[in-house]
């Protein structure tokens, strides 16, 4: 059987190749992969996926390229100091696995196997927090002023002490003024915490729009992270995920159908080949690969 | 299975064909005219794809059946400029202070240019026609230049090296063995930098011209259109009270019988065809070399080549480009489809 055999023009790419080339984008612009704070970017030993440093291409180096990206301090919630806190993020086993699915052992609660037409991508987030020692942030804890609680107005009968000039409040309640942090807190690179979570995401490509403008969408079917305890935060954070996934990315990746439709110098037209029963999907996922038909008319 | 597939099928190729048909006739015909002392020449010529097709083959060929172009329009108009003969004008009758009342008539002889015009129509009568089977090949350029450099400074450093020089050098010389060492010397530098670019590995597409024949007048159509031409005007003259559609229904009562003589003119031809598929060799002086052009040259330079760290991701700020390996580039044919195949690693 030809690979022509219902349309003028066949493409297909196999998940390998996309695979791969997620792989050598990872090695070659790490710094996409990677983020952390000051003392991440010197010291990258001290990041908690060492597997994706180990396999960056030694020509990033060899050409002065980040292999991570600077992030600012984290700021400390309540605190207007100076100090912040380190950290890293990193990304890694990204990769996506076309139906049948082969690559991912994809959890239970996404009811493996994956279903015809669907793809599955899988991601590996992880965090790290350089968490201070207790000794260290009692010595840059901030001296603040006692505060000086007035329980009685002027015209109770009963009087408290008057504050010291120290503990009054001047000016009043002000806006809180946050000032971005500029100094890490000092922290012992064996007490960095790390922890990495696993995201599985099933989608399918769907037509959508009416028939004389279809559009080729990119929908849903079911997102996991893997064993985040306890269940109810998983079941949160996965549903904010599904919601953030469905209600703002999904829908802007939505490709009208005759942007593929291609006209060269009005006496060839390139298109995509019509849904028909020979050609029930167009693209297909299938056989491990995206395939692509397409038509050529004069 | 290789990871990436592109396959095009015969009816795609035929489509470009047509397409390409379409976009002859919608150019304006080109113009010009010359002059060659009292004598010109106006051409007005514009082209018509009206016949061929594209034929995959199971032997990996792929096979262009009997492209023909005809001229249509085909005019060329040829002009005499005579000598500018002016007589007359004097003055006959001249009155002091009144000046000439009276002159004699004047006239004038071959004061235009062209005086003599003749024009030759040729529209849609002479019939060029061309075909041919090719095969493409792919080739992996590795330069010994590269050394031990990483592909990323392979990607960024110009090829300074004379390797592909010496290369080109060495088959014409050894093509050409006649040759003058100063010409095979100025033949591989004019070639060179069409190939040469940086230090990377880089695959290469080839073409190869297994065989041609192309008739810059292809006698049986020619003769075809001149007789097809004639009995439409035989038709046009008997007929001329006749309405338009009975004309038109005789002309197609008679088209095939055209066709059928056509066909059997262009036996001779068909058989040649079929000699050099068979034998895998052009005949006639003129095909013979320029198979052997186009094959000599399309052994050096390639009509498409890439590098095999295919530059996937470029950026302009500093970082290097994602480089993506591609291996096992292969071009296949078979009867259905030319497909393009490789493996990224």
């Amino acid at each position: 059987m030809a690979l022509t055999d219902h349309c003028d023009v066949f493409g297909s790419v196999h998940e390998k190749g996309f695979n791969n080339v997620v792989l050598h984008l990872q090695q070659q612009r790490p710094s996409l992969f990677n983020y952390g704070t000051i003392s991440f970017v010197r010291n990258r030993h001290l990041l908690c996926d060492q597997a994706i440093i180990r396999a960056v291409d030694p020509d990033v180096e060899l050409f002065g390229n980040p292999i991570i990206t600077e992030r600012p301090l984290l700021s400390i919630p309540g605190y207007s100091g100076p100090f912040g806190l380190e950290y890293c993020f990193q990304l890694s086993e990204l990769s996506i696995d076309f139906h049948p699915g082969n690559v991912h052992s994809l959890p239970p609660e996404l009811n493996p196997p994956l279903k015809a037409q669907r793809f599955s991508l899988k991601g590996r987030a992880c965090a790290g927090l350089a968490c201070p020692r207790s000794e260290i942030l009692n010595r840059i804890e901030p001296q603040e002023r006692a505060f000086f609680p007035s329980f009685f107005g002027s015209d109770s009968p009963i009087r408290q002490p008057k504050p010291d000039r120290e503990d009054r409040k001047e000016g009043g309640e002000g806006p809180i003024s946050v000032m971005t942090p500029s100094h890490p807190i000092p922290f012992d690179p064996k007490n960095i915490i790390c922890f990495c979570l696993d995201l599985f995401v099933v989608l399918r490509i769907e037509r959508s729009g009416p028939s004389a403008d279809p559009m080729l969408a990119l929908r849903l079917d079911n997102l996991e992270i893997v064993d985040v305890k306890p269940a109810g935060l998983e079941d949160a954070v996965e549903c904010y995920l599904k919601t953030v996934l469905m209600m703002g990315v999904l829908p802007k990746i939505k490709l009208a159908l005759r942007a593929f439709v291609f006209s060269i110098e009005n006496f060839l037209t390139i298109q995509p080949t019509p849904i028909s029963p020979a050609v029930p999907f167009n693209p297909a996922i299938e056989q491990d690969q995206i395939k692509v038909f397409i038509n050529v008319t004069a | 299975m290789p990871t990436v597939n592109l396959a095009v099928n015969e009816r795609a190729f035929n489509e470009v064909i047509k397409g390409l048909g379409k976009k002859l006739e919608s150019l304006p015909p080109f113009s010009d005219t010359g002059s060659f002392g009292p004598f010109s020449l106006r051409y007005d010529l514009g082209f018509r794809l009206v016949d061929g097709s594209v034929d995959l083959t199971n032997t990996g060929r792929v096979h262009i059946d009997e492209l023909q172009l005809t001229y249509d329009p085909f005019i060329l108009t040829f002009g005499i400029d005579l000598p500018h003969i002016h007589v007359g004008g004097e003055c006959i009758l001249w009155i002091p202070i009144k000046g000439c009342v009276l002159h004699l008539p004047e006239i004038d002889i071959w004061g235009g240019n062209p005086d003599i015009t003749v024009p030759v129509n040729l529209s849609h009568t002479i019939v060029s026609e061309f075909s041919g089977e090719f095969t493409v090949t792919t080739r992996k350029q590795i330069l010994v230049a590269k050394g031990t450099l990483s592909d990323h400074q392979a990607h960024a450093t110009p090829d300074t090296s004379n390797e592909i020089r010496d290369g080109f050098r060495t088959i014409i010389s050894s093509t050409l063995p006649f040759l003058p060492a100063a010409q095979v010397n100025a033949l591989a530098d004019a070639l060179v930098p069409y190939v040469k670019s940086n230090l990377a590995d880089k695959w290469q597409f080839f073409l190869d011209d297994v065989w041609h024949d192309f008739d810059l007048i292809d006698i049986e159509a020619t003769a075809a259109n001149i007789l097809r031409n004639l009995v439409d005007l035989i038709i046009d003259k008997i007929l001329a009270p006749v309405p338009d559609l009975l004309k038109d229904i005789v002309k197609a009562i008679i088209s095939p019988i055209i066709s059928a003589i056509e066909a059997i003119l262009d036996i001779p031809d068909d058989i040649l065809e079929w000699l050099s598929s068979v034998l895998q060799t052009s005949f006639g002086l003129l095909d013979v070399i320029a198979q052997f052009i186009i094959n000599f040259i399309g052994s050096m330079v390639p009509f498409y080549q890439f590098e095999s760290n295919y530059p996937m991701i470029e950026d302009s700020t500093g970082l290097i480009p994602v480089l993506v390996p591609v291996e096992k580039l292969a071009v296949a044919v078979d009867d259905d489809e030319l497909t393009v195949s490789a493996d990224i690693l």
